[in-house]
């Protein structure tokens, strides 16, 4: 086998156990069914061709951190996290909006899409991605209290978008 | 008496089973006496439970493991190969046509083969073969030279390249996906001529490099248009 055989080898045995697991994060984060197998693909296919420049680290943390990328340039936001989360608009969808969705899951997708991204990628990668604390961390390149804080805002809006329109938890 | 709102940060990371055995077992003790914060993390579990709902755990699909998996498939590649073009002239669906192309042993190799095998497997692609070039293309003396599958404008199109005369159009063609026909309409963009339009099945746009009379006359050829 080429050197090139044996690179390709060795991702397929690292990267393939985690397709399920990213299967799921993909469809957290872009939503349809189509989007996220586009997603899914284009990250392997990163993955393999950059596998040179993978040293060791985690490597769940790694493939999550190409498909975050894959995703904001698809969304048209930087690959930079952004610092300045106090700054940023939140843009809060109208009650009536909410209430109007037919259904508990409807409403919860709507909070949802409306979080900042940088707080709601942070709680997809938690929900659906399967990271930890630490791997979100290494994923995103930002501190491990960043993390805690940002997830903790992220549910807190949820909660309270949810309280505005059913008046009781969710 | 305890800042209970300091305390969410370290609820959340109890759910996530972030806290030492020891700061766990203490939060424990706290959450046993505190309503406040039992309720928060009542409510907090459940958020969860249905987040985890709306993205509900399953395996990847069939065809997507198999594509990944044939992407990963180490290829032995003989000496002998030799890097041919095939063109998509003659009705060929673009799909079948990228499998034939092949290359030599050189480093970039396995990226770009495996970006290909991967055009050429994503179903929206095989699903949309290329229409083949109406016959009074080339009797308007339009060529077909190439053909690729690429991203454009965040769709998955066929581009294609024709000549005439010393002149070129590139012609993008994706699927309307619902998008409702229409009849050519001109855009100009830094100088350039587009001229796009949709036949209810497919969205088609040109641009040409040179004279505009080339893009106009290549459109009424393609739609076979007086």
């Amino acid at each position: 086998m080429t050197t090139e055989d044996h690179r390709t080898a060795a991702f397929r045995t690292l990267a393939l156990p985690l397709l399920d697991d990213l299967y799921r994060l993909a469809r957290g984060l872009a939503g349809s069914r189509s989007a996220a197998d586009d997603l899914v693909q284009e990250c392997f296919l990163r993955g393999l061709r950059y596998f040179d420049s993978w040293h060791g680290e985690d490597l769940r943390a790694w493939m999550a951190a190409i498909m975050r990328n894959i995703h904001r340039d698809r969304i048209g936001l930087p690959n930079m996290t952004d610092e300045n989360l106090e700054y940023i608009a939140d843009p809060a969808p109208d009650p009536e909006q909410v209430a109007m969705s037919d259904d508990h899951a409807q409403r919860l997708r709507t909070l949802l899409a409306h979080l900042p991204e940088a707080l709601r990628e942070v709680l997809v990668l938690r929900e659906y991605g399967n990271l930890s604390y630490e791997q979100i961390a290494q994923a995103l390149a930002i501190p491990q209290g960043t993390v805690m804080s940002r997830l903790a805002r992220a549910r807190e809006r949820l909660r309270a978008g949810w309280l505005a329109t059913h008046g009781a938890g969710p | 008496m305890t800042d209970c709102t300091a305390r969410a940060a370290e609820l959340n990371a109890w759910l996530d089973g972030e806290l030492s055995p020891g700061d766990a077992a203490s939060l424990a003790r706290h959450v046993a006496i505190c309503p406040a914060c039992a309720a928060h993390l009542s409510e907090l579990a459940d958020l969860r439970a249905r987040l985890a709902q709306l993205v509900a755990p399953q395996p990847a699909p069939a065809a997507l493991r198999h594509v990944i998996e044939t992407r990963l498939t180490p290829r032995r590649l003989p000496y002998q190969w030799r890097r041919r073009w095939v063109w998509a002239g003659a009705g060929l669906a673009l799909a079948a046509s990228l499998v034939l192309i092949m290359f030599p042993r050189h480093n970039h190799e396995t990226k770009e083969f495996a970006a290909v095998r991967a055009a050429a497997l994503r179903p929206d692609i095989a699903a949309l073969a290329a229409p083949a070039p109406p016959a009074a293309l080339s009797a308007d003396g339009f060529r077909l030279v190439a053909s690729r599958e690429d991203r454009v404008a965040g769709h998955s199109a066929i581009v294609q390249t024709y000549v005439a005369a010393g002149q070129s159009v590139t012609l993008c063609i994706w699927p309307a996906n619902g998008e409702p026909a229409h009849k050519p309409l001109q855009a100009h963009f830094r100088g350039a001529a587009i001229t796009y339009w949709n036949n209810g099945t497919n969205e088609f746009w040109a641009t040409s490099f040179g004279a505009t009379p080339v893009l106009g006359r290549f459109v009424r050829a393609y739609r076979d248009t007086p």
